[in-house]
C-alpha cells in the first residue's frame, strides 16, 4: 500500500476540501482514467483495492498510472477513551482529491476493456466518478 | 478545409460572468499588433462546433472582427473549462499574420504494427505530442512514425522522429517518445498479502511507543 516514507511532522489537521482541481485534471500518461466528480480522501486501501480491480481484469495487457499519492496521516482515538488527552495516533494515509482530478490513468487496452476495468475499480472508490477518454469534447 | 468564426468586440466593463450567462465566451487575441490583445466575445455554441472541428495550438482558424475591421488567420493557443464538466470558460486566439515562424503542438500518429508487439510486447507510447516549429503556412497536421522494425526492449526518442523540410522539433533531443517493453505479470495475492502482514508488523512497535511518550506529554 502507498505511503510516505518519511514525514516531517506525524499528525495533520483535517481541512478544508473547497473548490476544484485545476492542476492534474488533464490526461497526461494514458488514452483513458478515471476523474473525481467529487471532493474526498481517498485511503491507501481503497488505491490498492482499485488497482487491484483494474490490473486483475487487464490480466497482462496495458498500463496503469495511478496520478494520487496518500500523503495526509488520519488519526483516530482509541475505542472508549474520555475526551481530552491529546489527539489520536495517525491510523492510516489518505489522499486529498477535489473534484476534476484524475485519479487514475490506463494506456495499451481497447475503450471497452479499459471501461469495464475502470468501472470495477470505481466501485472501489467513496466519491463519485467518471470514465473519460484523451479525445473527450468540450460541451 | 477552412475554419472560420466571427467575434464581436467585448463590451467594456462587461464582467466575463455576465458574459457567460447570456450565452457569450469571452475571448482574447494577441499577436497581431505587437503587444497588444484584443479582448473579444464569441457565442459559446459557436465557439464548442469549432472546438469539435479544430485542435489547440495546431489548426489555423479565419478570425474575423467586424467591430474592429480586422480579419486574420490564427491558432488557438489556450482553452480554459471547467475541469470535469468541460463548459467552456475562456478562449485564446494567436493571430500568425506578423510572425515568421510558430511553435505548434503536433499530434504523434504511430504507423504499422510493431514486431514486439505482435512477439507479446506493449508499445509504451510516452509522448502523444510535440512542440514543432515552422512557417506559418507549413504546419503539419501530424508525425507520422513507423514503428513496424520495434522490437521488444527498443527505445525511441525524439531526434529520431522523422520530420518534414522546414520543421524542427523543440523538444528535449533525448526524451522518450515510445518503446517496446515486456508485460509485467500481476503479482500474486498470496506474495502481496504476506508482504502487507510483514510491512504492518513492522510498523506496530514503532507507532504504539511514538504515543506513548506522546500521551505523557499531554
Amino acid at each position: 500500500m502507498l505511503s510516505p516514507k518519511r514525514t516531517k511532522f506525524r499528525k495533520q489537521q483535517r481541512g478544508r476540501m473547497r473548490g476544484l482541481s485545476h492542476r492534474g485534471s488533464k490526461l497526461n500518461f494514458g488514452d483513458f482514467a478515471i476523474q473525481a466528480i467529487e471532493p474526498g480522501w481517498i485511503t491507501s486501501r481503497q488505491i490498492e483495492a482499485s488497482r487491484r480491480a483494474m490490473t486483475r481484469y487487464v490480466r497482462r495487457g496495458g498500463k496503469i498510472w495511478i496520478r494520487i499519492f496518500p500523503d495526509k496521516p488520519v488519526t483516530m482515538r482509541a475505542a472508549e477513551t474520555r475526551m481530552g488527552s491529546g489527539k489520536g495516533s495517525p491510523e492510516f494515509w489518505v489522499a486529498v482529491v477535489k473534484p476534476g482530478r484524475i485519479m487514475f490513468e490506463m494506456a495499451g487496452v481497447s475503450e471497452e476493456v479499459a471501461r469495464e476495468a475502470m468501472r470495477l475499480a470505481m466501485q472501489k472508490l467513496p466519491i463519485k466518478t467518471k470514465f473519460v477518454t484523451r479525445d473527450e469534447e468540450y460541451s | 478545409m477552412s475554419i472560420a468564426i466571427e467575434c464581436q468586440k467585448r463590451p467594456e466593463g462587461k464582467k466575463p460572468r455576465v458574459l457567460r450567462r447570456e450565452g457569450l465566451l469571452p475571448v482574447a487575441l494577441y499577436g497581431h499588433k505587437g503587444a497588444e490583445s484584443m479582448s473579444l466575445a464569441v457565442d459559446t455554441k459557436t465557439a464548442e462546433t469549432l472546438l469539435k472541428n479544430a485542435s489547440i495550438n495546431n489548426t489555423l482558424v479565419d478570425v474575423s472582427v467586424p467591430d474592429a475591421s480586422w480579419k486574420g488567420k490564427a491558432l488557438i493557443r489556450e482553452v480554459q473549462a471547467h475541469p470535469w464538466r468541460r463548459t467552456l470558460y475562456h478562449l485564446s486566439f494567436f493571430a500568425i499574420g506578423g510572425q515568421d515562424s510558430v511553435e505548434v503542438v503536433v499530434p504523434i500518429n504511430l504507423v504499422g504494427d510493431s514486431v514486439g508487439v505482435k512477439n507479446g510486447g506493449i508499445l509504451d507510447q510516452i509522448m502523444t505530442e510535440t512542440t514543432v516549429q515552422c512557417a506559418p503556412g507549413s504546419i503539419p497536421e501530424s508525425i507520422e512514425i513507423d514503428v513496424s522494425d520495434m522490437e521488444v526492449g527498443t527505445v525511441l526518442h525524439v531526434d529520431e522522429i522523422p520530420v518534414p523540410a522546414g520543421v524542427s522539433i523543440m523538444d528535449e533531443a533525448r526524451r522518450t517518445v515510445l518503446s517496446v517493453v515486456t508485460p509485467t505479470m500481476p503479482q500474486t495475492e498470496q506474495t502481496e498479502e504476506v508482504s502487507e502482514i510483514g510491512a504492518l508488523l513492522e510498523d506496530l512497535p514503532e507507532e504504539d511507543t511514538a504515543d506513548e511518550g506522546e500521551g505523557e506529554g499531554e
